[in-house]
């Protein structure tokens, strides 16, 4: 029963760190960030499993963590609401020609970062670029001028 | 159907009135969480300043140094300290109550005792002391098993009770 309580309070608490972590994406995170990645998963782990290392309780961690994800996809599919807590909403960084200060400082996303995003989508120069929007999963998209 | 809102000319569902409000919570709970580290430096959660206590009632010849607030599983110490009264006989019988043994699951006693009895109300250990000492520690190593508060008795025969209340952080 408390392996089941444990998984359950950790995937919130987890779900939550990493929201107020802020929004970075696979492609943005340095070598560091994605070993903090870990270190926050294996102490959740320790507090999930204690000191019973019991195949029962692997198998009631894993599949109280599986159902409480379950739930949380379900949950965004039924209030939109919800799913803007859990997930944020896509932010424009860059309109037509203007920076986006505040969000860009917020969602702690550089110049570099944006750059980057935009080699990656063909695009080599400022001028060609007409948004640039950070994505509920943490990545860039650059959308070029028409024409 | 879910709609995506439009802002600007392009539809992305941008939201910029909730990620600002997002941002004030965001700060908040960073503030919340700098609070909860510093209640974790001065022991609020257990191992620290506030966390340690002592029971030492007038007129007793037990002192007991405990950790009022303890967490599951991890070990917690309890310090029986004797005046030289409760040592004079050359044994000494202290007495534990049965919340602290079932809540707070003995791991280890240093010294060992001579004997122990289980009993209906907890259990009973035995010590030999010297009688020439002005005073002598026991600790017992507890292991916190169910997170709660925890009223524990510890007894030395024919004295007072010695009360005191634990709180198990899970």
């Amino acid at each position: 029963m408390v392996t089941i309580i444990n998984a359950a309070i950790i995937y919130w608490v987890l779900l939550f760190a990493f929201r107020l972590i802020g929004r970075r994406g696979p492609s943005l995170m340095t070598p560091f960030e994605i070993i903090l990645l870990f270190m926050l998963g294996g102490m959740g782990m320790q507090a999930i499993l204690g000191a019973d290392h019991s195949l029962t309780n692997a198998i009631l961690g894993i599949a109280t963590v599986v159902m409480m994800h379950v739930l949380v996809s379900t949950l965004k599919g039924w209030s939109e609401c919800f799913g803007r807590i859990v997930d944020g909403t896509p932010v424009i960084i860059y309109s037509n020609g203007c920076w986006q200060e505040e969000p860009m400082r917020r969602l702690r996303v550089h110049l570099q970062d944006v750059m980057a995003a935009a080699r990656g989508q063909g695009v080599e120069r400022m001028e060609q670029i007409k948004y640039v929007i950070v994505e509920r999963n943490g990545g860039i998209s650059v959308l070029k001028r028409e024409g | 159907m879910e709609t995506v809102s439009r802002t600007e000319d392009i539809e992305a569902g941008c939201d910029p009135a909730f990620e600002h409000r997002w941002w004030r919570i965001q700060r908040t709970v960073w503030v919340i969480l700098v609070l909860l580290l510093l209640g974790g430096l001065a022991g609020v959660f257990g191992h620290g300043p506030l966390s340690e206590a002592t029971a030492h009632p007038s007129g007793s010849q037990l002192q007991i140094q405990y950790d009022r607030l303890a967490r599951r599983e991890t070990p917690s110490s309890l310090r029986l300290q004797l005046d030289k009264n409760a040592l004079a006989s050359g044994r000494v019988c202290i007495h534990l109550n049965r919340a602290l043994l079932d809540r707070m699951q003995l791991k280890q006693i240093v010294p060992a005792p001579l004997a122990s009895e289980p009993l209906t109300d907890g259990a009973r250990f035995i010590f030999r002391t010297d009688p020439t000492r002005d005073s002598a520690t026991i600790v017992f190593i507890e292991n916190p098993t169910m997170p709660g508060f925890v009223d524990a008795e510890v007894t030395v025969e024919g004295a007072e009770p010695v009360r005191f209340r634990q709180f198990v952080f899970p």
